[in-house]
């Protein structure tokens, strides 16, 4: 069936609300969960940080929660520390290269960061068979994968739940701060239909933030979480808790997902394949995906020539906003992409070669990783259980 | 250049002096091109350091808008207040029979200041109003007023630091209110920001007081981390007059006890942010200097880095012709 001329200026017109639906959303999410704005503070960061990262120079973050004082440790090259866990239901994809820049951008800036790998979370969600299977993927698939994103083991501390036992004592030690009427309102009863969904979410993930402010690792200390906007009740729980326990509360960063390749107000998931790259994804996958992706084009070339293309409601554009370092490239290929001087395919041809390359690139790395217990957090957790 | 500054339209649409109004700009063009005189008044409280050079940008613009309001044909009458008794007022103030001492001290050197300038206000103790009886006559009606409507009392509050809203409640808001009364009878207030809340109190209580707001004052030689965990210095900058204002005392310039090299190198070691909406104490200094140039009757301008312009600028019209050493 041809597509009219007016049909495709209405199917522009939707683009355009979808980019503002889009830009309301996180907006909207700042408000409603009583957030502050990242702009205040990055206005600083960009200011005085030689390189803040492309998270932060490109609006990715776009909240925070109590930031402002490990915003100023940052500024005096202080250390601090950041906790920012992993479910292992999938090989890394481009969504989770957005976290790993952020901690590497972190960790530049001063941050000793913890990894928990949650594959107990995997299991009680369904996402992963067995608890031996979360732990093949976790070992043989994710950390060698975290790990060819370049952290330093000196300030790299990875766990996988399942082995490190003490976490759930831990974890126990802290559910006692925890009422079940909390569990239920904030989780609620839908996410808790088997009692180690219950445990796990009311207690183990606390205990994986609270971690770094045991004995073992200096006591008492800021601590920076950056979430995608569906992890800050587990935040505000830990905040909680922590006050109870006379801890420092955890600061939070709030940063955009990568758009799914199908959608661009949804977020690329692992569980649906279709909606993401994985990091180890072969070129020709690669470039299959991004061809059948949604864009921010209309179908009619001579349309898309005329109103040009709305880069802000496009699942394949963002792809290079969240992952191009060179600020350059990107405002030509916005600016043409918007104007109509390039089209949809030459777009995807564009994103296509960057990512095939940045697989590449990645997967070469992750081959060269050899030793991962350089990174393995291995010390007992006793504080709280010695007399 | 003298037009920026002299032209009344113009003055008070000077984003780089001009922080905002009460109630509005339109308000007070509509209240001062009606009349045939208008009533100024700048007031400052001070404390142990001495006297900022942040105080000249307020006693720099009164003198210039007496200017601009005359070119147009309107007097204005300019009080310039020392607030003698509400620098103690201040429970945290340990030494206050001393810092009263200081008032005719403070007196003196704006005076001194007047005349090398050639500014044309006058001078006077706020407790030579303060407390004499038509004032406290006043300010008992006021209070019977004020203890009967919660909105002024809502509007009191706004005027107090969180840290000290214990302190102003047991004292019934006494500051706020000798303060919205005091200057009730005047026409325009020249402030730094935080005076809009005694404004409205003013206004609430029946003036007709209109407000100009200055730009913060910023404090020299601090990281940007002061602003990020400040977020109330970042809006409202710190007190121009008080050196000691938030305990930044060293990273402020003042006059007759810092030496030129001191400040020199106090503002060599700030940071200027490239971003015009940050905190920019150089660019204030560098417009108190351009000020002070105008009434010196000095007008070349060049260009340079703005550092360098800044202390140029200090030096020639502001250290030099006080000679407070």
């Amino acid at each position: 069936m041809r597509i009219s001329i007016k049909q495709t200026e209405a199917e522009y017109l939707e683009k355009k609300a979808l980019a503002k639906k889009i830009d309301r959303y996180y907006k909207d999410k700042t408000r409603e969960l009583n957030l502050e704005y990242f702009s205040r503070i990055k206005s600083y960061l960009i200011e005085v940080l030689e390189d803040p990262g492309l998270s932060i120079k490109r609006d990715i973050v776009f909240a925070e929660l109590g930031f402002e004082k490990l915003a100023g440790k940052i500024i005096r090259r202080e250390e601090f520390t950041v906790v920012s866990g992993l479910n292992p239901s999938s090989p890394l994809h481009l969504g989770h290269k957005v976290l790993f820049d952020l901690l590497i951008s972190l960790q530049k800036m001063g941050a000793n960061i913890f990894i928990p790998i949650t594959n107990d979370e995997s299991y009680l969600d369904g996402k992963a068979p067995s608890l031996i299977e979360s732990r093949r993927m976790a070992y043989e698939e994710i950390i060698p994968s975290i790990i060819a994103f370049g952290f330093d083991p000196k300030k790299t501390k990875i766990f996988v739940d399942s082995d490190h036992p003490d976490l759930y004592n831990l974890a126990i030690y802290l559910s006692k701060y925890v009422s079940n009427d909390y569990v239920k309102t904030v989780f609620g009863e839908e996410s808790l239909d088997n009692s180690g969904k219950a445990f796990y979410r009311s207690s183990v993930q606390l205990a994986q933030i609270i971690l770094p402010q045991l004995e073992e690792f200096g006591g008492a200390k800021e601590t920076l979480i950056p979430v995608g906007i569906d992890q800050h009740s587990y935040v505000l729980l830990a905040r909680d808790v922590c006050r109870k326990l006379k801890l420092i509360p955890p600061s939070e960063i709030i940063f955009k997902f990568q758009p799914s390749l199908k959608n661009p107000f949804e977020k690329m998931s692992g569980s649906k394949p279709e909606t993401v790259i994985y990091l180890s994804d072969e070129p020709e996958i690669i470039r299959d995906k991004i061809n059948r992706a949604f864009t921010g084009s209309v179908s009619v070339l001579e349309v898309h020539k005329k109103l040009g293309g709305v880069p802000e409601a496009c699942s394949v554009f963002p792809i290079l906003k969240f992952h191009c370092l060179d600020d350059g490239f990107i405002s030509k290929i916005y600016r043409d992409y918007k104007s109509g001087k390039i089209n949809m395919n030459e777009l995807k041809k564009i994103v296509g070669d960057f990512v095939v390359n940045l697989c590449v690139e990645h997967q070469k790395k992750k081959e060269k990783v050899k030793n991962i217990n350089k990174f393995l957090l291995k010390k007992p957790l006793r504080s709280f259980l010695e007399y | 250049m003298k037009d920026k500054y002299l032209k009344f339209n113009r003055l008070l649409s000077n984003r780089s002096l001009i922080y905002g109004f009460c109630p509005s700009v339109a308000e007070i063009v509509r209240k001062v091109k009606g009349k045939k005189e208008v009533k100024l008044v700048y007031g400052e409280t001070y404390d142990k350091y001495g006297l900022t050079i942040d105080s000249l940008k307020y006693y720099f613009f009164v003198g210039l808008l007496q200017k601009a309001l005359e070119s147009e044909g309107i007097a204005a009458i300019t009080e310039v207040l020392i607030g003698d008794l509400h620098s103690v007022k201040n429970d945290l103030v340990v030494d206050k029979e001393a810092l009263l001492k200081q008032a005719e001290e403070r007196v003196r050197l704006v005076t001194k200041i007047k005349d090398v300038y050639g500014l044309n206000f006058n001078v006077s103790l706020m407790s030579k109003i303060l407390e004499g009886e038509e004032f406290r006559g006043k300010l008992n009606r006021a209070k019977q007023v004020f203890d009967g409507s919660e909105k002024l009392r809502s509007l009191a509050y706004e005027t107090v630091l969180t840290n000290r809203i214990s302190q102003e409640e047991k004292k019934g808001f006494e500051y706020a209110l000798e303060e919205a009364v005091l200057i009730g009878k005047y026409d325009l207030k020249i402030g730094p920001p935080r005076e809009i809340y005694f404004d409205k109190l003013s206004r609430g209580l029946g003036s007709k007081l209109c407000g100009i707001y200055l730009k913060p004052t910023y404090p020299l030689g601090v990281g940007a981390e002061l602003y990020i965990e400040n977020p109330e210095i970042e809006k409202f900058g710190v007190t121009p007059y008080k050196a000691g204002s938030n305990k930044l005392q060293d990273n402020r310039i003042i006059l007759g006890v810092m030496s030129f090299e001191e400040m020199k190198n106090l503002i060599e070691k700030t940071f200027v942010f490239k971003d015009p909406k940050l905190p920019n104490p150089i660019l204030d200094l560098f417009i108190i200097s351009e000020m002070a140039m105008v009434f010196l009757g000095k007008e070349k301008l060049e260009p340079g880095n703005i550092k360098e312009k800044t202390l140029e600028n200090l030096k020639k019209f502001i250290f030099e012709p006080l000679d407070l050493r």
